[in-house]
């Protein structure tokens, strides 16, 4: 199996306002794949659409290599969530909900439940409804990572965590994927939070896909140009993304490129204009530019353009 | 998943389930203290009290069933049912498991019943012309429970877009009852289906008739 | 003397009473009932003066005030038609016989809280010289029509029983329980039957029609020691059981044989020999009693069958996605 999820021309319309448009999703089996967007984007739609949780009005989804709703059982089999929002029998204690959801899944560790239990500083008999947001949190993610998974799908697990609790949720985490190679899908509007950990990224914003490509080019690929600007030159064939550009005081203007090479300065070059200086784009300065890049396009069609 | 599934709902019934079968335990034993004064004279009385008090038993079953299918569902319902459907089961066997496990919850409330019947019939010192039917009745009770127990799952579990279709026919029934009383005053819809469930062979046709745990 | 103490008088039966020493306490008691009456009369008249005539038949006179003037109408069907089914066309006395019978929101001839919501039910005809006031009724406190129905009625099963000759009053001291369903009151009487411990009263259901003689108070027992007798409702269901099975004109049979035993203006009310008429009513007594306990196959089957249906239904509209 060479993709764990896998999304083709996913529609899904919640309402008049927002809507799920032809989501075509790839997510490589192995991967820790990143899921970003801003609030309201559609993430969270996105996960119950994959996991089942709703019917999509075109589009297919597999999970594990299952057809979906057909093979949904067998693919939640082998798959553990966190929803974003805790979804336990509040009237239970810890111990129970350890027992309830380890009858459900054949590949239940119960011995290494309490092991983690201890990491984690539960105790088996805190009721549900008394554990703060941080152990609800780790007890979520407990109950994810005991059923021992091929998949993990995660929807904002962090949120809301101090940094302690975030410690402890990356590294029970890490911890589990190195020891089973497993798959991890985990969405986020906090950028440096998947960075540290993520291989793979894919951007969504207003119900569509923006981008998807691995962290490594995410991350590296998203410089900030200096240009000694002289006559106006179009992007239009360029080797690169411009997300945005600045018309400076001056003769200076500065882009916002994505993709880029250091070979790719001879572009400028061939036009004549110098390249003053590159700088790393921040990881969440590249993400906001490329989603004004995006929102532009789908408003207008033109790159953002700026004067100072 | 069947154990698991009965100590869920355990866990989150059993303060119902007991109170629930303390009732049941004393219904049997204050209907028959209540009107028994002895053979003779009195028991005529008795005995058309003791019919009075066999309402309660199906209104008791009614009770039980209801609030014990509404208890069962409560948690999932306030999650939107998200965590049953994350489980690697079709929905369907979800549903029976709860139905399963619910039944369990019922028979601690049937056997009270049980207990209470004997000990009210074993109580008494009954003449000649007079049958005693403390398993009977138990049985007919634990029969009519599984049935109402069965309607209110069915209500709890029911989806909001089920629940929605559900009272549109209704709606659209007291219409068409409307409209055809005004066509023909002497024609009752309404009246028609209570009375097609309410005697043989509708459902409820059993809840009532006798239910006299003493009877001649 | 007045009207009312002249009433009261006959009330009391004067000839027979008055003697020297008793004589200051009749006085007494004369003056005490006409009081009651006077007000008993004068409430009437007051009450008469708000209210509606609503339904006026050959016998029977129903008055109400607003409130009661829809329900009127429908106790008098109710009464008429449960007087026409036992007594046909027949009345207490040709000269007069009142019960009036009143029922408001907590009314009552002694406390007038209320009073001017009211129902009346009078028997007619209405002669000065009425005198079959009960003081029973007179003193009740009638909560709504259907109590009143039921008190009329009972009051008038009596007179029409001390009319008959026959010595039905003191056969059945408790009265008829006219107002109560025939499924009640023979139920009520099966379970009399069926639950008698007494020799004679389990001779009865095992047949023995001289000890069903017995037990109904129409015979004299042939053994030693026969043990208890019914209750007066028995007896009623067996009265009323003659008279259904007589049909129409029943009643008026009643009294055909005066001096004779109960048992002889049964049978003729009912137009057949007293012996045919104990088995009828044993063997239809017998035939109420129930031939199984709370559950039967029947039952069973009714409730699994729909239990299963249920159970699909319920896994088809479990459907959250």
């Amino acid at each position: 199996m060479s993709t764990a999820i896998e999304m083709k021309g996913l529609r899904y319309s919640a309402s008049r306002e927002f809507s799920i448009q032809d989501l075509t999703l790839k997510v490589p089996a192995g991967a820790l794949y990143g899921f970003l967007g801003p609030n309201g984007c559609g993430k969270t739609t996105t996960i119950r659409l994959l996991l089942g949780l709703l019917r999509p009005h075109a589009g297919t989804v597999r999970l594990l290599d299952r057809a979906l709703p057909a093979g949904l059982p067998d693919a939640l089999a082998r798959t553990g969530v966190v929803p974003d929002r805790p979804h336990l029998h509040r009237y239970l204690t810890v111990g129970d909900a350890l027992d309830f959801h380890g009858a459900f899944y054949p590949g239940w560790d119960d011995k290494w439940a309490r092991e983690l239990l201890g990491e984690f500083r539960l105790l088996p008999r805190q009721r549900i409804s008394k554990l703060s947001k941080g152990e609800t949190a780790k007890l979520m993610l407990l109950l994810a990572l005991c059923q021992m998974p091929e998949l993990l799908v995660l929807d904002e697990p962090m949120d809301g965590l101090d940094p302690v609790v975030r410690r402890d949720v990356l590294t029970a985490l890490l911890d589990y994927v190195s020891r089973r190679s497993a798959t991890v899908f985990v969405s986020s509007h906090l950028v440096h939070e998947l960075e540290r950990f993520c291989d793979w990224v894919g951007v969504m914003d207003r119900g569509r896909l923006v981008v998807e490509l691995p962290m490594e080019e995410f991350r590296n690929g998203n410089k900030r140009i200096r240009l000694a600007r002289s006559a106006s030159v179009e992007p239009s064939g360029a080797p690169f993304t411009l997300l945005a550009r600045e018309h400076q005081a001056g003769e200076v203007e500065t882009w916002a490129v994505r993709g880029w090479r250091p070979e790719m300065a001879g572009w400028f070059d061939q036009r004549g204009i110098a390249v003053r200086e590159v700088t790393d784009l921040d990881l969440e300065d590249g993400f906001v530019e490329l989603l004004r890049a995006f929102r532009a396009q789908h408003a207008g069609g033109e790159v953002p353009c700026s004067r100072q | 998943m069947l154990k698991a599934m009965i100590r869920l709902q355990w866990k989150a019934c059993w303060h119902i389930v007991v109170t629930l079968s303390a009732a049941a335990l004393a219904l049997p034993i204050v209907s028959v203290r209540t009107g028994w004064r002895g053979t003779g004279e009195h028991l005529p009385r008795f005995l058309i009290e003791l019919q009075l008090w066999g309402l309660f038993y199906p209104a008791m079953a009614a009770v039980t069933a209801v609030v014990l299918a509404a208890a069962i569902w409560a948690s999932d319902r306030r999650g939107h049912h998200i965590y049953a459907l994350l489980l690697p089961i079709p929905r369907w066997r979800y549903v029976l498991l709860r139905y399963l496990a619910g039944l369990g919850l019922l028979l601690p409330v049937v056997l009270a019943l049980w207990i209470g019947a004997v000990i009210a019939t074993a109580s008494l010192d009954m003449p000649p012309g007079l049958r005693q039917f403390p398993h009977s009745l138990t049985a007919k009770f634990a029969l009519a429970l599984l049935l109402l127990f069965g309607l209110a799952f069915a209500a709890a579990a029911a989806s909001r877009r089920a629940l929605g279709i559900g009272f549109r026919l209704l709606g659209l029934f007291v219409a068409v009852h409307v409209a055809v009383i005004l066509l023909d005053p002497g024609t009752n819809l309404i009246w028609r289906v209570v009375s097609a469930l309410a005697t043989w062979p509708g459902p409820f046709a059993p809840l009532g008739g006798r239910w006299m745990l003493i009877d001649v | 003397m007045s009207k009312l103490t002249l009433l009261a008088c006959s009330v009391l039966g004067l000839p027979a009473i008055v003697t020297a020493q008793d004589a200051s306490a009749w006085r007494d008691s004369a003056y005490r009932i006409t009081a009651e009456l006077r007000v008993v009369r004068d409430s009437i008249a007051r009450e008469e003066s708000g209210m509606e005539e609503i339904a006026r038949r050959p016998g029977l006179l129903v008055s109400a005030t607003t409130k009661y003037q829809p329900i009127a109408a429908e106790v008098l069907a109710r009464f008429d038609s449960t007087r026409r089914r036992w007594f046909g066309e027949a009345f207490p006395a040709a000269e007069g016989f009142r019960i009036v019978l009143r029922t408001g929101d907590r009314w009552s001839t002694r406390r007038r809280g209320g009073g001017e919501h009211s129902l009346m039910i009078i028997g007619l005809p209405d002669g000065e010289a009425a005198s079959r006031v009960s003081p029973l009724v007179r003193e009740s406190e009638l909560r709504g029509p259907e109590e009143a129905t039921r008190s009329f009625l009972d009051q008038f099963g009596r007179m029409m029983m001390g009319a008959t000759g026959a010595p039905l009053p003191r056969w059945i001291p408790t009265g008829i329980p006219l107002m109560i369903s025939d499924a009640a009151r023979r139920e009520a009487a099966m379970y009399a039957l069926v639950t008698g411990d007494g020799p004679a009263q389990r001779d009865c259901v095992t047949g023995v029609l001289a000890a069903c003689g017995y037990v109904l108070g129409l015979r004299e027992s042939a053994t030693p020691d026969p043990g208890a007798k019914y209750l007066p409702l028995a007896r009623a269901d067996l009265l009323l059981t003659a008279l259904d099975l007589g049909g129409p004109g029943a009643w008026d049979r009643l009294p055909d044989a005066p001096g004779a035993s109960i048992e002889a203006h049964l049978a003729a009310a009912a137009g057949m020999p007293p012996d045919s008429l104990l088995a009828r009513w044993r063997n239809g007594l017998l035939a109420l009693r129930p031939d199984h306990g709370p559950l039967d196959v029947p039952t069973i089957a009714i409730l699994l069958g729909w239990s299963g249906l249920v159970l699909i239904g319920a896994l088809g509209i479990a459907r959250w996605v």
